[in-house]
């Protein structure tokens, strides 16, 4: 059986794809087979995000039923596989079914399956959730997106999904954000990695490149403490790695 | 004959049919591409003062992938040169060949046409081309060159449809040619015209399939190409005229533009760089037809999990089948290792993983539900594996494999001694006659269920099970299993191993007769026979299976060429029952190849390797290997000094036989 991980968020733009694509490289790199599904179909970044333009077999084409499911998964260098979207907009839609049918192939042979879910509160974030075994939320720490994380805590609840925590995107450190502790108070959630707002992740997004596949990177760190708590292993970074980025910081990269 | 082979790649050939067997020596070129293919014969015909590269097989001219069929577009580009009003009589010259150009030469008095083919490579979904170029040599000026393409838009597997269901339109000098949503467009001429025409195609080898009448002929394929239209281009004196095309779906003027502005200057240097890597046989014909193998080995490709894959051939049979693809592997692994690199082969065993299921493998990819039922290709699939972390190292790859090797070696793992039962039909003999499996003997009284025991699929178990034990250290008694395999299948009377043995209901039967499957298991399970044993059993292959072949290139007599499926008596091929009866299927060599050099016989390997590459440019598609050879026998319409050579029939191109291992080396750094 595949562990299912969803990854959510209340509103575009929080960094959701990252995450889905960090958290999964993260959890491959600790040996498990793990499927990237990109269902967000109107806004799809996963492939590019894994280095990988998607010219065709994609979701759309498995939905469509043109194609079964096998046929869309890609591999990443590190084995991870995924499913890209298409990048021109089509008017497939997810449904329960469909995303069931995908999900159960992939339990033959994946260890966990993580899907990119589409954000807000259609119908894509619902189905995504009924086939999930556990979700992960990812927010931003502004007030008005910590009230949608809310929301699918209350969704989450009603259908009995367990919330893992929350991903606290692009933090600053500046008064105006929540604070973690005001966070977790608000949505009964607890905030389970922090990713500061840094120009690491824009250049790896720009170079399409995952911080995880950077063994010294501190956010790809974050990745892998996450994907070691999610699977009750260990990881422990580079004692090195701190010199590492001081020198790279020096030579100005 | 002789082979001009005074440039680097490319090869002189004369335009000339080999009436041998009904023309089933007959040459052709293919310009292999991702998901692509432009093939036509190596000889020229006339149709109504037009000249065009003839066709043998109706899945010939350009095909590609649109939106994961394949798809024929071009039959042929028909052409002739017209000066003052009256056709130009061209008579044929020779053709040369590179593994990605294909140029026709032809002389009309001192005015001399040569004509090139190229496709390109296409980095655009659904989108395929390349080029015509003429080049024109004469001392008569105000010539006109006039194109008429034959195309055919269908399925390859379909029939041709019909005329009125094609729209050619000639606007801005391009010549558009649309059916069902797809297109084919040239450009860009002095004149175009719109002429849509039927015309009717006997595609004289068909499928690769015979039928016995007086003698023994080829089953034709008719066919109905159109001609589209005329395009028309002024030339004089030394001129060279570069006619682009594109085809496949949504296709644009620009595209055109792409498609011609590609050369050949990028497959040169890419060669060169590959070349670079190996060392090759001594001998100079011998190297460059080595050298051309490696470089045609490496256009097997088509796009599948984001990656290019080896396709396992053509015409038909394009798709990634498994155990093609992980034969090649195995015996290749070092130089794809070469060239396209460890991560490359990580990606395919990785994602490879996704066809497999309850202890069995999909036989191929497809966009349908996959067929699972292949137990050779999944243990095949886990040496490839095991060979791939021994060769790297990669602890990451071996702790992913893991599971899987959980998973297959725990659903197999039956029975108290140890060996697999499974289908006849699950491995490399995989024919059927209404419904039943050629492996099983006629006069067995038996039920098709799992009481087979095949030596090769066991071959495979064991060898498995001892990399199981070596990296993940499992523990598995070997030894047991290898006596049970051992008792099971081995005639020590005769040293040689059975074909197939089947233990249930209280029978317990085998068949004695020889075949390649047990060349197969001998190769895999060299270190555990005695020395005498396999000496013993190279006796039976060389009187009983091997086949002998007189090379047309190599001045030397009768050579060993390849095995037997089966020692039967069903010695002609004529259609897909006899497939796996008195026939040669090269992709067994590389497994003898192992046998001779445990017993010191290399001389016999070179042989075959030799005779091999002889094959790949004498006869079928030049660069490439049949996949399937009848033996000489019945009655040949038309003998040849060379008749007695196995005819190739089924699979002009196959991945599987075209190994490389052998003659060629990577260079120490």
């Amino acid at each position: 059986m595949s562990d299912v991980i969803s990854i959510v968020s209340g509103k575009g733009g929080t960094g959701k794809t990252f995450t889905a694509a960090n958290l999964s490289l993260a959890l491959q790199k600790f040996g498990n087979q793990v499927v990237c599904l990109d269902t967000d179909l109107d806004s799809p970044n996963l492939a590019m995000q894994l280095g990988h333009i998607p010219e065709d077999k994609t979701i759309e084409d498995v939905l469509r039923g043109d194609i079964n499911e096998l046929k869309a998964v890609n591999v990443h260098g590190s084995g991870l596989m995924f499913i890209p979207s298409s990048l021109p907009l089509t008017n497939e839609r997810i449904t329960e079914g469909k995303i069931k049918k995908m999900v159960d192939r992939f339990s033959g042979f994946a260890d966990h399956t993580v899907i990119d879910a589409p954000p807000g509160f259609r119908e894509g974030f619902y189905n995504s959730m009924k086939v999930s075994d556990r979700m992960i939320v990812v927010t931003n720490p502004e007030f008005q997106a910590i009230q949608d994380v809310r929301k699918i805590a209350d969704e989450a609840r009603k259908h009995n999904v367990k919330i893992e925590g929350v991903v606290l995107n692009k933090v600053e450190g500046i008064l105006e954000e929540a604070s973690r502790h005001e966070i977790e108070k608000i949505t009964g959630l607890d905030v389970i990695q922090t990713i500061p707002h840094h120009n690491e992740v824009r250049k790896s997004i720009h170079k399409m490149q995952p911080l995880v596949a950077d063994k010294h990177s501190k956010i790809g760190h974050s990745f892998r403490e996450l994907a070691a708590d999610l699977t009750g292993k260990r990881f422990r970074a580079p004692w090195y790695s701190k010199i590492i980025r001081s020198l790279r910081k020096l030579k100005g990269e | 004959m002789k082979v001009e082979t005074d440039k680097e790649f490319r090869f002189a050939f004369p335009q000339e049919e080999n009436p041998d067997w009904n023309y089933g020596r007959n040459k052709s070129f293919a310009l292999k591409r991702t998901d692509s293919c432009w093939s036509s014969s190596l000889s020229s015909v006339e149709r109504d003062g037009f000249v065009m590269p003839n066709r043998d097989y109706p899945q010939q001219g350009v095909v590609v992938k649109v939106s994961g069929k394949y798809t024929k577009f071009l039959d042929a580009p028909a052409f002739k040169l017209i000066h003052d009003k009256k056709t130009l009589k061209l008579e044929k010259e020779d053709v040369e060949l590179t593994p990605w150009e294909a140029t026709y030469t032809y002389r009309s008095g001192n005015t001399v046409l040569r004509v090139s083919y190229y496709l390109s490579k296409s980095t655009m979904k659904n989108k395929y081309g390349g080029w015509i170029k003429f080049d024109i040599d004469s001392e008569l000026d105000d010539l006109r060159l006039v194109l008429c393409p034959l195309v055919d838009i269908r399925k390859i597997e379909e029939d041709s449809p019909p005329v009125d269901e094609y729209n050619v339109e000639a606007k801005d000098h391009i010549l558009r040619v649309q059916r069902g949503g797809k297109d084919i467009i040239f450009g860009s001429s002095d004149e175009t015209e719109v002429k849509p025409e039927e015309e009717r195609w006997t595609y004289k080898l068909g499928l690769g399939y015979r039928e016995k009448k007086n003698d023994i002929r080829f089953k034709e394929i008719n066919r109905k190409p159109i001609r589209t239209g005329i395009l028309t281009y002024r030339v004089s004196g030394k001129d060279s005229i570069k006619v682009g095309f594109a085809c496949g779906k949504d296709i644009d003027k620009s595209d055109i533009q792409f498609f011609k502005g590609t050369d050949t200057q990028k497959d040169l240097e890419k060669a060169r760089k590959m070349l670079d890597i190996f060392s090759f046989p001594n001998n100079d014909i011998e190297r460059r037809f080595m050298k051309a193998r490696l470089l045609s080995f490496f256009r097997f490709s088509v796009k599948e999990g984001g990656m290019e894959i080896p396709g396992a051939g053509e015409w038909w049979l394009k798709d990634v089948y498994f155990r093609d693809l992980f034969e090649s592997i195995f015996h290749n692994m070092e130089v794809y290792r070469q060239v396209k690199g460890d991560e490359w082969l990580k990606k395919i065993l990785t994602w490879a993983r996704i066809y497999l299921e309850d202890g069995s493998m999909a036989i191929k990819v497809t966009e349908g539900e996959p067929s699972y039922n292949s137990t050779d290709a999944l243990l095949l699939y886990l040496l490839c594996a095991a060979k791939f972390y021994e060769k790297t190292g990669d602890k990451n790859f071996k702790k992913s494999m893991r599971k899987t090797f959980e998973s297959v070696v725990g659903s197999l793992n039956e029975y108290d001694d140890g060996l697999i039962r499974c289908r006849p039909d699950c491995s490399r003999i995989d024919s059927k006659i209404d419904g039943r499996s050629t492996r099983i003997p006629d006069n067995w009284d038996v039920e098709e269920n799992g009481g087979f025991l095949l030596p090769e699929v066991n071959a495979l178990w064991i060898r498995v099970l001892e990399k199981y034990n070596k990296i993940y250290g499992t523990g598995i008694d070997i030894t047991k299993i290898w006596k049970s395999y051992k008792n099971t299948f081995w005639d020590g009377k005769k040293g040689f191993l059975y074909q197939i043995v089947y233990k249930e209901d209280g029978k317990n039967l085998e068949d004695r007769r020889e075949s390649s499957v047990a060349v197969v298991s001998l190769a895999l399970l060299k270190d555990h026979f005695f020395g005498y044993e396999i000496h013993k059993a190279w006796k039976v292959i060389e009187e009983r299976l091997l086949v002998g072949r007189k090379p047309v290139f190599f001045d030397c007599g009768h050579m060993p060429f390849g095995i037997l499926t089966k020692n039967s008596r069903e010695n002609i091929y004529l259609d897909d029952d006899q497939r796996h009866e008195a026939v040669v299927w090269p992709r067994d060599c590389p497994y003898l190849f192992k046998i001779l050099e445990k017993i010191g016989r290399e001389k016999v390997k070179k042989q075959i390797i030799k005779n091999m590459l002889d094959h790949q440019m004498s006869e079928g598609a030049v660069f490439y290997n049949h996949g399937l050879f009848s033996l000489p026998e019945g009655e040949n319409p038309h003998e040849t000094s060379l008749s007695s050579n196995p005819i190739p029939v089924r699979n002009p191109i196959k991945l599987a036989p075209h190994f490389l291992s052998g003659d060629i080396e990577v260079k120490e750094r």
